[in-house]
């Protein structure tokens, strides 16, 4: 610390290892969760074949009329809510416990989803968004454990290097509106920054807050020295009414839907799950519980209700000082209050946030191109990261949409169709990654730009011949939701093509920069203001020199 | 309505920006003068404060510092991006000699 420059170098260091090091994980982990803000609008997209919900209370009605055919003697059941934004509610139910038996695993026959009609509704098995906000945090394909483990040692590392990244950029005020364009090095360094700078309140509030979320995982000291029992610390944590004990007496439930509008009025905010324990016996108890999207923390406060007169019988403590920091910490994280336009700005910003990943990961390359001593036949390290970023940066957005793909074109009668989809998008992975290394670099970016772009650009086509969601017919409902996945895949294809063709257009300099064509600089403005990765504008330098 | 802290910020940005001696010179084809640059930062703090005190007004008290944030990040996006995107316009009253 005495020796400023020394200091600004060890954290150089620090950066371009620690984010080499987690870097395209680090990628994975961000643009899943980039597309995990579209969650409710993708759970929509994936079954266009439901109709949209338009008076959730009907669907409520439909699920208790249900539920009572179905599981009349449950143990509980579970009931979302559905807003005018989701596909429907979503029911899960546990049966009573047989004695010595282990409950059942995995809710095959022990869930359902009612449609905007208050029926069952029949769509293709699908996990649609919740696939990809479950896939940000578990992953796939190793135990949810391990895969949170991972996921919280990246998001450390992630805040080392964007802490010691912003020692290592100092001209952090100073360069803030600058972008070279077409200037090599120094271009990805800019887009690097700018993409780092601009985003900087988010980009250390995700990291942050994410970490939140995994706290209990990552330290659980503080909990371990105050409560012997998980119990005693969920009771304490999660507040709830106490147990109801079937009596075998039965006693009629009371309509759910006059619940939820008592609910609903005495909480203020629209109820976001309702819970019923013991249906159809004398002591059922009824849990209102307040919508995730009402309130910035992630603590909301629930009422439970006797289920066979209806009245109040008890109401969350509000959450002391910690657990209420730990909910708006979680509440920011994922967003789930945002409305439509602060949504967006999450959206973008978890592009920017891609965006910083991914040219950082070129940038490793770019920069140690040029020092290269054989260029023709660059040593093992510089190949494989190089071929490495064309298989995450260019092959994993490919894959996702491989996964919206799968979801269309896999036949809906398919046995276990909902983990075909997620199969489907690591073979197009598994694929691309092996592309990236059989080709030469730059056709592999090439290659698998366009074919995402291709692929992107596709999807709204087909659901306008295939679908009777198409985004026309979207529009002209008035539709917003489903109109608005279509309209973002194209303009995200777009972006993809155009960056496709620049890196295909480009050609390395003698030794004369060239200078960019008017052309081009007005298109680049007017895309995306975070256009896809890699970064349009400064793209051609990520080829190698041929 | 909800746009307005962002077109505050937005300008606020521009003043920033404008007060740099590579920009100002591309937009204003002369080198920006101390004291010009000074108004022009005095002028850029304003815009931010005024956005927050928006922000506050618009969105409350918890979600308003959030919005300002948002609004903030957007604006700086949308001025780097256009300053350094964006051809020069040819000015009317330009000089040629």
């Amino acid at each position: 610390m005495t020796n400023p420059r020394g200091f600004r170098r060890s954290q150089a260091i620090l950066h371009t290892w620690s984010g080499l090091v987690v870097g395209w994980v680090l990628f994975v982990i961000f643009a899943a969760g980039t597309v995990a803000y579209w969650r409710e609008p993708l759970n929509r997209w994936a079954r266009p074949e439901l109709a949209r919900v338009e008076d959730p209370v009907r669907v409520v009605r439909g699920a208790q009329a249900f539920l009572l055919k179905t599981a009349p003697d449950a143990k509980t059941w579970f009931i979302t809510v559905p807003t005018t934004r989701s596909a429907g509610a979503d029911l899960f139910w546990q049966p009573q416990p047989t004695e010595g038996a282990s409950p059942p695993r995995g809710g095959g026959d022990t869930s359902a989803l009612i449609g905007a009609n208050g029926l069952p509704a029949t769509a293709r098995d699908t996990r649609g968004g919740e696939f990809f906000y479950r896939f940000h945090f578990d992953l796939r394909y190793m135990p949810v454990l391990w895969a949170r483990w991972l996921v919280g040692v990246c998001a450390m590392t992630m805040l080392v290097a964007i802490l010691s990244g912003i020692v290592t950029h100092k001209k952090i005020f100073k360069d803030f509106f600058t972008l070279r364009r077409a200037k090599g090095q120094r271009s990805w360094l800019d887009g690097h920054n700018a993409a780092a700078v601009i985003g900087l309140p988010f980009h250390l509030m995700i990291t942050y807050t994410g970490l939140v979320t995994l706290m209990a995982m990552l330290m659980p000291w503080a909990t371990v020295a105050n409560y012997t029992d998980p119990a005693t610390l969920f009771a304490v944590t999660f507040p709830q009414a106490p147990d109801a004990i079937r009596t075998g007496r039965p006693a009629p439930l009371v309509d759910l839907a006059a619940i939820l509008e008592d609910g609903e009025h005495r909480l203020g905010a629209p109820v976001g799950f309702i819970t019923v324990s013991q249906p159809g016996d004398a002591p059922a108890r009824v849990t209102v519980t307040q919508g995730n999207a009402t309130m910035l923390s992630a603590r909301v406060p629930s009422l439970a209700y006797d289920g066979a007169r209806g009245t109040l019988l008890w109401s969350s403590p509000p959450p002391g000082p910690a657990a209420e920091t730990a909910g708006v910490m979680i509440g920011l994280h994922a967003g789930r209050s945002a409305e439509p336009v602060i949504r967006w700005v999450y959206f973008l910003c978890g592009i920017g946030g891609s965006l910083m990943v991914a040219s950082g990961l070129v940038l490793w390359i770019v920069k140690r191109r040029e020092k290269l001593a054989d260029p023709d036949h660059p040593h093992f390290g510089f190949r494989l990261v190089e071929r490495l970023n064309i298989g995450f940066i260019a092959g994993f957005p490919a894959a996702m949409v491989g996964f919206l793909w799968a979801n269309r074109l896999l036949p809906t009668a398919l046995a276990a169709r909902g983990a075909a989809e997620i199969d489907a998008m690591f073979v197009v992975w598994a694929m691309l990654l092996v592309h990236a290394f059989v080709r030469r670099p730059k056709r592999a970016w090439v290659e698998q730009l366009g074919l995402t772009a291709a692929m992107l650009l596709g999807l709204p086509v087909f659901d306008m011949i295939a679908t009777d969601k198409g985004v026309i017919a979207t529009i002209a409902a008035g539709d917003w939701t489903l109109a608005g996945v279509d309209l973002t895949l194209a303009a995200l294809g777009l972006c993809y093509a155009w960056t496709a063709r620049r890196v295909h257009r480009y050609q390395p300099r003698a030794k004369r920069p060239r200078k960019a064509t008017p052309t081009v600089a007005r298109f680049a403005a007017q895309a995306d203001p975070a256009p896809t990765p890699p970064s349009p504008t400064s793209a051609p330098s990520m080829v190698p020199a041929e | 309505m909800t746009a307005l802290p962002f077109v505050v910020a937005l300008l606020g940005f521009l003043a920033f920006a404008l007060a740099t001696d590579h920009h100002h010179q591309r937009r204003f084809h002369r080198r920006r003068t101390p004291r010009a640059a000074r108004a022009l930062r005095i002028l850029a703090w304003a815009l931010l404060v005024a956005a927050f005190a928006l922000s506050l007004e618009i969105w409350g008290p918890i979600y308003g510092p959030i919005g300002w944030t948002a609004a903030l990040m957007l604006a700086a996006a949308a001025t780097t991006l256009s300053l350094n995107l964006l051809p020069d316009l040819p000015r009317a009253g330009k000089r040629r000699e």
